[in-house]
């Protein structure tokens, strides 16, 4: 019988997160040894993630009706490069958990299709699309990185799902699966409890609450009917950013452009985003306490994941 | 709820993402079935599964019940998904309408409450669980467009105000292998 004591940290090539390209490397020794349900073990030498080193985002647009636009909570949500290195930490402790055990583990791929936003606001895209050379290129659609590739993806054994993750298919927590000493919560839990989680409940549920205010706002209702008039005028009905993709009648292309164009025209990104702003201002001034605490916490996870080696 | 949501899909214009898709029997009654005449003579189906793995363990579950800590698990019908979706109100393929939906699967295991089952997926998720092993981050807007929550592997909880029964797409943060 395998069983856990705690996860081996001492292997691993430390992780660096210069912009544009991270790439963790493991060394050390084969895994374990095999029993029952499960595939071949892995090597340690395995990376436990593989990140694309393109299609990075940048903090603020750089481009675009929304370049250089940051709204105030932004700076309480997690960001890009913290979770690529608490969800990279993470990886590398649930690869020591899992090879540890015996059992395979199928470094995932990290941040790609396509690529991701900063944080969760979702500035450059937050109004609608923004930016003209990608909306002339690929319509309403997300460019995709170059190198990226989606493949059919392995589904895990039973005993691989069950110690991974700690619960059965029905959720119910597992301790034992094919003479494995599952850990509490699995290797998932494993890592949670050495790394964490990033935390934006109450960001993220702010950030919520301003865009569904702002939209209410009758700036931004007078800014989002003057955006629709313009683009009735070039032939495109249609009453909000977020439905202009289902124009049908042209090409994806040609409407995104219009989309652009007439945001530019009315100003509605600009009158938009400060009305929202305005509002992220109060909630942060009501919620600073709180949003600080949960700044605070994360602060602790990334550290957290930057001292795995 | 926010205003200006959609009230008609792009038809033939949004067809290339989808891959694989299991298709299920339309529901007798469901909201998906309020603006399928839209479509015309094109057929529709409804699908409640966009998820590859074949067994159905490591899916993104996009419940239609609001989350309830005292479970093990989100209850209520569920969309489950293992891939990009640019449009959760459907797409067309060739000459079929495929609308997503929630649906009740395995009585014993996941989305196994029925309340929810059928009804459209587009604007009415309320909560998650991300039992895959990449992030996700669903949209108020469709093709990622508006607000957003990013739900990290393993987590699961309620949707926050940004998507909250305004969720219009989602994009998966990486792949598995």
């Amino acid at each position: 019988m395998n069983s856990l004591s705690r996860p081996r940290f001492g292997t691993l090539a430390r992780l660096a997160l210069p912009s544009g390209l991270v790439l963790v490397l493991a060394a050390g020794t084969v895994a374990g040894a095999t029993s029952g349900d499960r595939s071949e073990p892995v090597a340690d030498d395995v990376p436990a993630v593989r990140l694309l080193n393109e299609g990075w985002p940048s903090a603020v647009a750089d481009s675009g009706l929304a370049r250089d636009l940051s709204l105030p909570l932004e700076k309480y949500l997690p960001s890009y490069r913290e979770m690529v290195a608490v969800d990279t930490a993470r990886r590398e402790v649930e690869k020591d958990c899992m090879t540890g055990l015996g059992l395979a583990w199928t470094p995932p791929v990290l941040f790609v299709d396509p690529s991701f936003s900063y944080n969760a606001m979702n500035t450059p895209r937050r109004y609608g699309i923004t930016i003209a050379s990608e909306a002339k290129q690929h319509g309403y659609d997300l460019p995709l990185p170059s190198s990226f590739s989606s493949g059919e993806e392995a589904t895990p054994t039973d005993v691989e799902a069950a110690v991974l993750k700690g619960h059965d298919a029905a959720g119910k927590p597992v301790a034992e699966v094919a003479g494995i000493d599952v850990p509490d919560g699995g290797c998932r839990g494993v890592s949670a409890e050495d790394v964490g989680d990033l935390g934006d409940s109450l960001a993220g549920e702010l950030a919520g609450q301003s865009l569904n205010t702002s939209e209410a706002h009758p700036d931004v209702v007078a800014a989002v009917a003057a955006w629709s008039a313009c683009m009735a005028d070039q032939g495109y009905e249609t009453d909000h950013p977020y439905n202009a993709a289902n124009i049908t009648t042209a090409s994806t292309q040609e409407v995104a452009v219009a989309d652009i164009g007439c945001k530019e025209s009315t100003d509605l990104v600009g009158i938009w985003y400060r009305v929202e702003s305005e509002i992220q201002q109060d909630l942060i001034a009501e919620h600073r306490t709180a949003l600080e605490q949960e700044a605070q916490h994360n602060v602790a996870v990334v550290a957290a994941a930057e001292a795995i080696e | 709820m926010a205003t200006g949501k959609r009230s008609l899909p792009g038809l033939g214009l949004m067809g290339a993402a989808v891959v694989a898709l299991a298709l299920i029997q339309a529901p007798q009654s469901s909201a998906a079935d309020e603006r399928s005449g839209d479509a015309g003579a094109l057929a529709t189906s409804y699908v409640g599964d966009t998820c590859s793995y074949s067994d159905n363990k490591s899916c993104l579950y996009l419940h239609y019940n609001s989350y309830d800590p005292t479970y093990l698990r989100p209850r209520g019908a569920c969309h489950m998904s293992s891939r990009t979706m640019t449009n959760h109100w459907g797409v067309v393929q060739g000459t079929e309408i495929v609308r997503y939906v929630f649906r009740t699967y395995n009585a014993t295991s996941y989305c196994n409450y029925a309340s929810g089952s059928g009804v459209a997926l587009v604007n009415d998720a309320a909560s998650y669980f991300n039992d895959d092993c990449v992030r996700y981050q669903v949209y108020s807007g469709t093709s990622g467009q508006g607000g957003s929550h990013i739900l990290s592997s393993g987590s699961k909880g309620p949707l926050n105000s940004s998507v909250l029964n305004t969720n219009e797409s989602h994009y998966r943060r990486g792949t598995c292998s």
